[in-house]
């Protein structure tokens, strides 16, 4: 019983540090960000765990932690705000071709990363990128500057390779 | 029976940069939110300095040390311990608490039980239940007594198994007794 308000506990305090750490995390993994979730996650389970190490626990534990998931997904679904409290919402780094300093510096983006991103869309430059979209999972969307080459399309609406529709399997 | 879900016309239910790209960002918000993420910080900030300082154990804060009123023994424990982490409490003896190279100290059981008690160093002569507690008798031997030598020393190592708020109750056969709170951190 203890083990399983301790899951419930630790999986509703990991929500809110992930979240208020910021989205980097969840998506760029560097190794910045990779020593910050295993040390998050190795650090908790012990407390939550405790000195059982039974099977029954791990098994218990897991079911929890699984239920809390799907509870929180329901509640996301059911309530949009309870959905921007956990996900945030898409962010706007760059319009028109123009930083929008305000969300880069709050969001602690760097030009490096949506250059990044931009170059997995096989853009040379920042030039190229009329729209940079944080997404909510940490992912860059990036749109490109319309080509007047060959009158084609003006822009190509697809997202970066990171989209977070390509990773979560839902917009 | 399987649920049907009919079939819905799309709409452009998510709002729009410029008019022209789907992006659903709520800028208003996201502006709350940044005000509350700073917020949040701060706290924890403010919860690793106190946390530094042993306002949750094991620190300068959590330090304490109680004398017996007739200064017969001095108890050095922590006043904050933490859920299943060691730690250690000592009894120092004065010399006119030691009869015959022997020395009693009496705990609350109330004490011993919930800061789970692993051990004694050194180990009693005796161990008796009393008053609702557990008297120990230890040998510190004669030499102690009118000398320079430190202080007999008796450790009781401790792993609370229980979180919350217990009474230390600590006294001796001649009914020096001091008494205080013990918080147990989750």
């Amino acid at each position: 019983m203890g083990t399983i308000g301790r899951a419930i506990l630790g999986y509703c305090f990991m929500l809110g540090v992930v979240r208020v750490i910021g989205r980097r995390p969840g998506a760029q993994m560097t190794p910045f960000e990779f020593v910050l979730i295993f040390f998050i996650g190795g650090i908790t389970i012990q407390s939550i765990v405790g000195d059982d190490r039974s099977m029954t626990n791990a098994v218990c534990v897991v079911m929890t932690v699984g239920m809390m998931h799907v509870l929180v997904a329901w509640l996301k679904q059911k309530y949009p705000a309870f959905g921007r409290v956990v996900d945030g919402t898409p962010l706007v780094l760059m319009e028109n071709g123009e930083w929008i300093p305000e969300t880069m510096h709050n969001m602690r983006v760097q030009d490096t990363d949506i250059m990044a991103a931009a170059r997995a869309r096989g853009l040379k430059d920042l030039t190229c990128v009329k729209y940079a979209i944080l997404e909510r999972n940490g992912a860059i969307s990036v749109i490109e500057v319309e080509t007047k080459e060959g009158g084609g399309p003006a822009e190509d609406d697809k997202s970066s390779a990171g989209a977070e529709g390509d990773r979560t399997g839902h917009p | 029976m399987p649920v049907e879900y009919a079939k819905a016309p799309v709409e452009d239910s998510v709002a729009k940069v410029n008019d022209e790209i789907a992006v659903g960002s709520d800028l208003a918000f996201q502006r709350k939110w940044w005000r509350f993420e700073r917020a949040v910080w701060a706290l924890f900030v403010l919860i690793v300095v106190l946390d530094v300082a042993g306002a949750f154990g094991r620190g300068p804060i959590a330090d304490a040390a109680l004398r017996a009123p007739d200064g017969s023994f001095l108890v050095k424990y922590e006043r904050i311990e933490r859920f299943r982490t060691p730690s250690i409490m000592s009894v120092l003896f004065s010399p006119a608490a030691i009869h015959d190279g022997k020395a009693r100290i009496w705990l609350s059981e109330k004490y011993v039980d919930p800061l789970g008690n692993q051990r004694i160093i050194p180990q009693p002569l005796t161990s008796v239940p009393e008053r609702g507690g557990i008297l120990y008798t230890f040998d510190v031997g004669e030499r102690q007594l009118g000398t320079q030598l430190q202080d007999p020393t008796i450790q009781f190592a401790l792993e609370p198994g229980k979180a919350g708020v217990f009474k230390l109750q600590i006294g001796d056969v001649d009914g020096a007794e001091v008494q205080t709170m013990i918080y147990v951190m989750p």
